[in-house]
């Protein structure tokens, strides 16, 4: 089955000359096409003056170039019925258009003016300020951002991207001007920063000559690589904050603490511990527990946030007030069985069989092969990465999972976060 | 065996004996296969005192029946790199699975399983009512959720539609073992499903499978159709919702026709000209389409929101075409209202332009393709349809029906539908602002 699973996807590096990389994948089963520019242009790259404006520049990107406006740039993209989405993260910003194969072409242009030539419209931006200030309210009102915030206040020290949210809050969004970013995208949007993904029913040699004619002539930016940005830091202190909101019912709770970076030799070991603790069956052994065995929540699970830098290791639930602390004693025993005793040799052979046997199905959709390739390009796992991977997680063994889980999850460390109605 | 098939180039359905629709259709590109049980029961089956009980009784068939213990589904599912979930709707209960196609046999014996000798434990009933509960909760932390049930609840006289799904608390705290088991019993049943699968296999050979899973059953008497009609409305409703909340939520609900009836394909047109197009028959789709359409340009261009959509939902019975808008700070929902009309009207008194029409058949049809990607998306469109259209056919000839409707079609559904006494009304207003 693995080996089916590999043999499905075969992409294609093609580096271009000014150091942007094309990564294709030939796909034919549906006739659409899934265009993705991956740029190492996101908030991690900010400078202290500088918060909110990564998320800011990447939303700006759709609001107008120099040959297009957007009026009809939407009236294009909906014409077109192509769906356009820039999604700004703490590394990395994704601006995707998914087309009908018949328009990649003119899609690959689009991505090319957003990239190469927007122009930051000082009323486009006004705007923009207006509904992201409102989304922000709406933040502020969700149980689930407000934990993950607090959460990130508390693991992250203040100098490090990940402790704060990316989108910025009311003041720094009220301050950002047109220039400022403007600079931000000169200074980071290019070539050498930037892969370029295709997947679909598109020849290679289309795909390539497309990318030639639409960023052969990118100019390159400065090359500084994104992890100086993510320093190692201190692991947190163990901490516990519960923020009480008004008119909720359901509290959301996030456990966990800085880990290791998707480079790391113990990233295989660490991400089959979290498949066991929070992901197989339903939802894992927290899921069992919370869930199934106690009926304290609607969901518990656990996720590994791993890319650049130390990114987080999470817990994270739903409950109320009443069985909150029924659901954290409960949430903290497993982890700790899970610590002491490590995987069964059940969950262990489980593990292996469902991640394996997932794999067709993580790559049936072009979203889908198209997020594999993108790991496989920024963390230089290799071309043949999908042959090579029934090894890696078939090679795990009970002991080394409980030794990396031990190594990387200290409940020294560990920060809780709860955001939602106040105990009574 | 089989009372009748009926063949396309697409799947093929057949009936067993017992009653149950079986839809196959083979995709040959991947060892993958989507497996989908439809149950014909939900929110619409439901009466004040047991509202939500489709969903609990749902939740009750992960627990185990006769031949899988008590967390084995999943474990099993699982193990074999496969993933599961079901969800229940105003009109429908459904089950999925998509696993590799080398494990069909153990998919089969699942819905097998779980048709007619799920146990619902009484203390698994009683574990099982804090997580449905929890559910409600999670909903209910966000202002649409409240405006939504509000709208809802006002919008019908009659029709259980207005009691929508998850059910109030008094309920789920009510609810006993034994309401759910009767649910159970009264609903699930061979002449009350269909099984869809999509993906990797020979028809023949897994007809005879399933016939040697599902022939054991007896079909059931049947639950027999909703005797509730809804008298039309003569006039608008108005409801307010004063609650703590970062800002004012507006919501605008028309009464709209069912999936069946001849103006739904032109009500799904008008939805996507005035919202954006999104898939009809299946999930998932392209995200950010749609800044074109009139109420974005309306309401965020105009900065009045922060966020607008419009929907026309497929449904067995007549249900309800809605506009939900986000607004932004300092904007009266009295204002935010007035400009979405303003739109409404326009249509009505103006039409659709050619290119504009041109434009949402191209979007739908693209969103009709995206949402079609895989096996999984593929079963649900043909469970859906079968549901919901009454043919499974329709998850073809339903996005062709969209590509032929006429300027003239809309302005015709926008003028019958889209009438001020057929509306429901609702204003989400924040006790306070933030929280």
């Amino acid at each position: 089955m693995a080996t089916t699973a590999g043999s499905a996807l075969r992409p294609e590096r093609l580096p271009l000359k000014n150091g942007l990389v094309l990564l294709h994948n030939h796909v034919a089963a549906n006739p659409s096409v899934v265009v993705r520019a991956l740029v190492r242009s996101a908030a991690s790259r900010e400078t202290p003056d500088q918060h909110a404006i990564a998320g800011l520049t990447g939303r700006m990107l759709r609001q107008g170039t120099e040959n297009i406006s957007k009026a009809a740039l939407a009236e294009e993209l909906d014409g077109m019925g192509a769906g356009l989405s820039v999604d700004v993260g703490y590394s990395l910003v994704a601006v995707s258009i998914k087309c009908l194969s018949d328009d990649f072409a003119r899609a690959m242009q689009i991505l090319g003016e957003l990239l190469r030539r927007p122009t930051f419209p000082a009323d486009e931006l006004d705007r923009l300020r207006g509904q992201v200030l409102t989304d922000l309210k709406e933040m502020e009102d969700n149980t689930r951002v407000v934990a993950e915030r607090t959460w990130r206040e508390l693991a992250y020290p203040a100098s490090h991207p990940y402790h704060r949210l990316m989108v910025g809050n009311a003041e720094s969004v009220s301050a950002a001007t047109r220039d400022k970013l403007s600079a931000f995208h000169s200074t980071w949007y290019g070539p050498n920063q930037a892969t370029l993904i295709v997947v679909g029913d598109i020849p290679s040699e289309v795909a390539l000559a497309t990318a030639e004619e639409q960023f052969g002539d990118w100019a390159a930016v400065r090359p500084d690589p994104i992890d100086a940005t993510l320093p190692a830091s201190d692991l947190p202190e163990p901490t516990t904050r519960e923020v009480a909101m008004t008119g909720k019912t359901q509290g959301d709770v996030i456990i966990g603490l800085p880990t290791l970076e998707r480079k790391s030799p113990d990233y295989y070991a660490l991400s089959f511990a979290n498949h066991i603790l929070g992901r197989m069956y339903f939802m894992g052994r927290f899921g069992e527990k919370v869930r199934d065995e106690q009926g304290l929540a609607y969901y518990a699970y656990s996720e590994l946030s791993s890319g650049y830098g130390r990114g987080p290791w999470l817990i994270r639930a739903g409950v109320n007030p009443r069985n909150l602390d029924k659901a954290l004693s409960s949430v903290d025993a497993e982890l700790k069985r899970f610590l002491a005793e490590g995987p069964t040799e059940e969950e262990q052979a489980d593990g292996v069989s469902s991640l394996l046997g997932g794999l067709p199905r993580a790559l049936e959709t072009n979203e889908g092969a198209a997020a594999v390739m993108g790991e496989i390009e920024l963390y230089d796992l290799g071309l043949d990465y999908l042959e090579r991977y029934p090894d890696i997680v078939r090679s795990l063994t009970r002991e080394q999972v409980t030794e990396v889980s031990r190594r990387w999850i200290d409940p020294a460390h560990l920060v809780t976060a709860i955001a939602g109605p106040p105990r009574t | 065996m089989s009372l009748s098939v009926s063949a396309s180039a697409s799947f093929q359905q057949t009936v067993l004996d017992n009653g149950l629709r079986v839809i196959l259709r083979e995709v040959r590109e991947r060892p993958l296969v989507g497996v989908w049980m439809w149950y014909r029961v939900g929110g619409r089956n439901e009466l004040p005192g047991t509202t939500g009980v489709s969903h609990w009784v749902e939740h009750m068939l992960f627990k185990g029946g006769k031949r899988f213990g008590k967390g084995e589904i999943s474990k099993e599912i699982s193990r074999r790199g496969g993933v599961l979930n079901a969800f229940t709707w105003i009109d429908c209960t459904a089950y999925f699975e998509t696993l590799p196609s080398s494990e069909i046999d153990l998919a089969l014996a699942i819905e097998s399983d779980r048709i007619y000798d799920t146990r619902i434990e009484p203390e698994e009933a009683e574990a099982e009512r804090t997580v449905v509960i929890s559910e409600r909760e999670g909903s209910e932390n966000y202002p649409e959720f409240w405006l939504r049930e509000e709208v809802q609840a006002v919008a019908w006289r009659e029709h259980p539609y207005r009691l929508g799904v998850i059910g109030p608390k008094s309920d789920l705290r009510a609810m006993t073992r034994d309401d759910l088991y009767k649910h159970y019993k009264r609903y699930y049943m061979t002449n009350n499903a269909s099984l869809v699968m999509v993906g990797d296999f020979e028809i023949p050979r897994l007809l005879d499978k399933i016939r040697a899973e599902f022939d054991q059953h007896p079909g059931g008497e049947s639950p027999g159709a909703l005797q509730i009609e809804e008298q039309p409305q003569t006039g608008e409703r108005r409801v307010l919702v004063h609650r703590p909340g970062p800002t004012h939520y507006v919501m605008l609900a028309y009464h709209a026709p069912e999936a069946s009836h001849a103006d739904s394909a032109a009500m799904v047109v008008l939805s996507s000209i005035l919202g954006g197009a999104s898939s009809p028959i299946a999930w998932g789709g392209a995200r950010g389409l749609g800044r074109s359409s009139r109420l974005y340009r309306a309401m965020i261009d105009g900065e009045l929101a922060s966020s607008v959509s419009c929907s026309m939902e497929l449904t067995l019975d007549p249900y309800l075409f809605s506009i939900d808008a986000t607004l932004r700070g300092g904007v009266e929902p009295a204002r935010a209202e007035a400009a979405i009309v303003a739109e409404l009207e326009k249509i009505k008194k103006e039409g659709v332009p050619q290119d504009e029409l041109a434009r949402i058949r191209r979007q739908l049809h693209a969103q009709v393709v995206y949402s079609l990607e895989g096996v999984t998306n593929q079963g649900f469109a043909l469970g859906f349809m079968d549901l919901v259209a009454h043919d499974p056919a329709a998850w073809e000839t339903f996005p062709e029906a969209l590509q032929s409707i006429t300027a003239e079609d809309v302005q015709r559904v926008a003028t019958t539908y889209l009438d001020e006494r057929q509306r429901t009304v609702g204003w989400f207003i924040p006790d306070q602002e933030g929280s």
